[in-house]
Formats: structure tokens, sequence, C-alpha cells
């Protein structure tokens, strides 16, 4: 038998299914919303009822957004020539945050991996072969994650995206800015190193 | 490097153990069964982030407790620092270094380095490639961060890439997929190779002397890195001292075993399967060297490995000596502890300590294991 109360079990439970929340965050969670008030609650709830209801994918990059086509997508001010391609919203926000990047995105939701049963259908590759009918756009930016699955990922769209006749580009890995060099973490070093250029 | 004082607590048979430890040899006397094994296994666990006997953390717990704790302070030329491991039944593994909380276990490698020389070793010669693999990579992965971080890629490119194989031999996944994993896979199994062979190359230098001394200079010890592409077995030698060399073999014998793989539906080269080759006088030492000869070579490898981590880190790793000792016959026993006596720090265990006739080694600490519980001597 649970220790809780029904109620209180089911809000743990579900607090549970959250990545990054264990049974005793569940628990922690669960006594706050609990011992808050009713308005704390409700707002909670219908925050998430929101959230979930009104947040859709662009229609053009497959961003979050309230609105088809998102604000970046339809806004004047951005180069619509080069498309930074990314694997995840969050992706977006953390390019967005630099103010540096003007271009537009494209979220692919996910990267090539045969263990997950991802292949090159599952995620959004022809939505950005759409992209490319006209010839507005001229620079592809390849920003998947450095690690194993993006780099392949990265590999399959240059193969494809060449042909085409459009630059394809790789985000370059490299030295943190403004740190000192002997706190660099070893394999950032090796790579930024393996990474050279003439100056 | 060493361990100036190690704490366990509910660690397999000991429910709470705190012990300095001298910066050169210790040894612990015991029956069998009383928890020696178990004591150079935490200083293992705590530098490695795993057992080397077992691959359920679960099983170093004590009986009836919900988690283990390993904790030591260590001593290095660049300061004194504390370790801390936590092993739970419910939860992942825990570590702290300076009381920092590490994201990985394969962080944890580099702070405290071991060299662990137990009755298993005496196989590193006729025993399973893997062992001698296994023997390279942990001497490797703890001097070079970038080896560890080439490994961890390098399984999980191959993890991705027998996958899609699986897949193509179930006709579930399409063919032209294959190369985008294949450039990775030569990439950082290159990485890994290149570095094995530079390794190997200093670890047989050190080997062959080491075996002079202790076979009275009788027998010539070598000892060859060899590279999956020569095929087991292979006497051939190969010039694996550059990394073109090495990408250049690898890629044709990626493409020479292609439709291979397709039927096998799995990776069938790369650096699982390299191997290390002894020989004596010439001769491969897996089909022709004896018992002794055997014995030998092993030891001359293990003080090999202490001088090739000695000279990458610029200090020696402590030295887990399980058992081995009474192992060795009287002369190859006082080769070894003349080598590292007064510069690297030992624990040793041993049911009897008249057997390792250790009475002209000097300052030493002494321990007697009774089920779990320490008594120092003298």
């Amino acid at each position: 038998m649970s220790l809780y109360a029904r109620p209180m079990a089911l809000l743990v439970e579900e607090l549970a299914k959250l990545p990054g929340i264990g049974p005793k965050t569940a628990q922690r969670l669960a006594f706050y919303i609990i011992s808050g008030s009713k308005t704390d609650a409700e707002s909670l709830a219908e925050a998430i009822v929101q959230a979930k209801e009104k947040i859709i994918y662009c229609s053009i990059c497959y961003n979050l957004t309230e609105e088809t086509p998102c604000r970046l997508c339809t806004s004047v001010g951005r180069d619509s020539s080069m498309i930074c391609v990314v694997e995840e919203p969050k992706d977006v926000i953390a390019i967005e945050r630099t103010r540096e990047f003007k271009g537009l995105y494209h979220v692919l939701h996910g990267a090539i991996s045969p263990i997950d049963g991802i292949g090159p259908n599952d995620i959004k590759v022809k939505e950005l072969l759409e992209r490319l009918r006209d010839d507005t756009v001229q620079e592809i930016i390849l920003a998947t994650d450095p690690n194993v699955e993006g780099e392949a990922t990265a590999m399959y769209l240059a193969r494809l995206l060449k042909p085409l006749g459009v630059k394809v580009t790789r985000m370059a890995h490299g030295m943190p800015v403004g740190g000192d060099l002997e706190y660099v973490d070893e394999v950032t070093l090796a790579k930024a190193l393996e990474g050279r250029r003439e100056v | 490097m060493h361990v100036q004082a190690l704490e366990l607590s509910h660690y397999r048979n000991y429910r709470h153990l705190a012990i300095e430890l001298d910066p050169y040899l210790n040894v612990f006397v015991g029956d069998n069964a009383q928890g020696k094994t178990n004591l150079v296994e935490s200083v293992y666990l705590l530098a490695t982030g795993r057992s080397h006997r077992t691959y359920r953390d679960a099983e170093v717990i004590r009986w009836g407790e919900e988690e283990a704790q390993i904790r030591a302070q260590v001593q290095t030329a660049l300061g004194s620092f504390s370790m801390r491991v936590i092993l739970s039944r419910n939860q992942r593994k825990r570590f702290w270094v300076g009381g920092e909380e590490l994201r990985r276990q394969s962080d944890l490698l580099g702070f405290l380095n071991v060299t662990m020389f137990s009755p298993d070793d005496l196989q590193l010669v006729k025993g399973s490639p893997s062992q001698r693999r296994q023997f390279i990579d942990l001497n490797l992965a703890q001097v070079s961060k970038v080896y560890r971080h080439d490994l961890v890629s390098y399984s999980k490119v191959l993890e991705q890439r027998n996958n899609l194989l699986k897949q193509m031999a179930e006709r579930k996944a399409r063919a032209d997929l294959l190369n985008l994993w294949d450039e990775q896979l030569i990439h950082f199994g290159s990485q890994i190779m290149h570095r094995r062979a530079a390794a190997i190359q200093r670890i047989a230098e050190h080997a062959a002397a080491s075996h002079m001394r202790i076979s009275g200079g009788e027998e010539k010890l070598t000892v060859h890195y060899q590279p999956f592409y020569l095929g087991s077995g292979s006497n051939v030698l190969s010039d694996s001292s550059s990394l073109e060399k090495i990408r250049d073999q690898f890629t044709k014998a990626l493409e020479r075993s292609r439709s291979h793989e397709l039927r096998r539906g799995t990776t069938l080269v790369g650096p699982q399967r390299d191997d290390i080759l002894f020989q004596i006088d010439g001769k491969d030492a897996r089909q022709f060297a004896s018992q002794g000869q055997q014995r030998t070579v092993v030891l001359a490898t293990k003080l090999a490995e202490l001088e090739f981590m000695g000279e990458e880190v610029g200090e020696y790793p402590t030295l887990l000596l399980d058992d081995v000792l009474s192992e060795l016959d009287g002369f190859r026993r006082t080769a070894f502890l003349e080598t590292i006596g007064g510069k690297v720090q030992t624990l040793l265990t041993t049911t009897d300590i008249e057997d390792c006739q250790l009475d002209h080694v000097p300052c030493r600490r002494e321990y007697t294991i009774v089920e779990g519980q320490l008594s120092l001597e003298g």
C-alpha cells in the first residue's frame, strides 16, 4: 500500500515522469504544491495546459511557436539566405542569445541514431529540402551537437545538400573565449589544436 | 603519488575502517576470506570508478546496508586532496574529488593512478586478447583524458554502426547510411591505435630491460603492438608509427570487409580486435613459453607499466599487489621488491608474511586482517 493518500500518490507519480526528476524530488515538489495556495496550484496547472494547447510547430522551421509561420521566419529583419540547422528548439534559444546570427533556423527534432531507431526519415530533413526549392538560401550552417550522432547527422546533411549547389558549413570546435588556456579541459584543447588555422 | 588515509563504510565485509597508509610499503596479512582483496579492490574502485572483480556495484555493499562509501586522502606532486565514492543499491554511483562532485565516472580517472597486479594478471600472456587490450587501455586512460574521450566516442560509434548493420541485414535500413559512421569509426579508431602503438613501444623498452635483469640476462623479451589488420597469430610486424599509415590501413580493411560485415550484421574490423604480442628470443610466448617464463614476462611487463605511467605523469602510480608475491619464486620476488622499494607506494596482501621475505625491506607498515578488522603490527 502507498504511504500517500491517493491524489498525492498520483501527483508524485506524474512529477516523477519528468526528465531529471527522481522519486525524492517528485515528493518534495508535490509537498510544495500541496502546501501552497489553491491559486498557485491552479495557475501552474493552467500554465501547463495552455502551453500544451497553444504551442505548435512552425510550418517552415519547425521551431516551437504560438503562431505559424513563427516570428523568426516572418521577420523582415532576418537574412533569409542563411539557415542554421539545429537538433532541438533549445539550441535556437542558445544561438539567439548571442544576438550575432541574423539568418533563419531549421529544427531537426533529433539526430540520426540507429540505437534509438532514428533514421533520416524520422527527423525534419524532407522539410529542410522543401525550403531549398528556390534560390533564396545560399548557405546552410550545420550546428548539430558535437557528439557522434550530431557529427553523423551533419555528414548526412552535407552529402545531401552539397550537390544542390548550396554552400554548406559546419560550426567549429574551439577554445572558450576570455578564459585562461591552462583551465581549458584537455579534450577541448586537443580539438582546438587539431582545428588550428594559419594567421 | 600516494594514498595517505583510507576510510571504508559498509564496504563488503567492513563495517567501518579508517587507516593511515605508508607512502611506500603497506602489508596486509590475513587468512583467506578475511577481507584482504576487498581492501585493495576499494582503492582500485576509488581510482577507476569500478571494481576489478565485478560489474555489479551492489555486490560491494555490505549485506543489509543501503550504501557503501570509500574515502581517501591522496597526496600528489600537485597537492593533497580528498576522494570519495558512494555506491548505492538504488541510485547511480557518485564521485567527489576535493569536495566537488564529478559529472561522469570517466572524469574520475587520472586523479589517483593505480596499477593492479593480482593472480589473474599471470594470464596476461596466454589469456584472451581482450585482457591485453584492457591492460593497455587502463594505462592510457589513466594518463590521457584525450584517450578516454576517444575510447568513449569510438565505442559509441561502434555501437551505432553495429546497430545499423543489424538493421541492414534485416533490410530495415538503407545501405547508403553506413558511410556516415565509417568516417568517425576510422577517425577515433586510428587515434586509439596510434596511441596504443606509441605506448606499447615505450612499455616494450622498459619491459625488455626489466626482463633482462630478472632473467639474469639470458633471454630477450620483445613486446609488439599487433594492430587488428595484421590478423591474430601473425608474426608480421607493421609500421604503425604514423597516424596516416594507420588511417590508410584501417580504411582499406573496412573496404575489404564490407560485404562480410553486411552478411554478419556486425563490425568486423577496428581496435576492438587489436592484440599485443610477447616474444622471447623471437618466439611467440603464447605458444612456447613455460609457466615460469610467462611469469617473468608478466612481472617485467608490470614493472614496465609502473615506469611508463611514472614517466607520463611524473609520479609513480600506487601499486596494488593482491596475493601475487607468493606466486613468484625467491629470485623474482627479490628483483621485484628491489625495483619498487622506496619509490612506489605499494599495498600488498598475503596469507603468510614469511613467504614474502620482506625482511630486507625497510620502513613498512604491517596490518593484520581478521574478519574485516585491522590491527597494526609493531
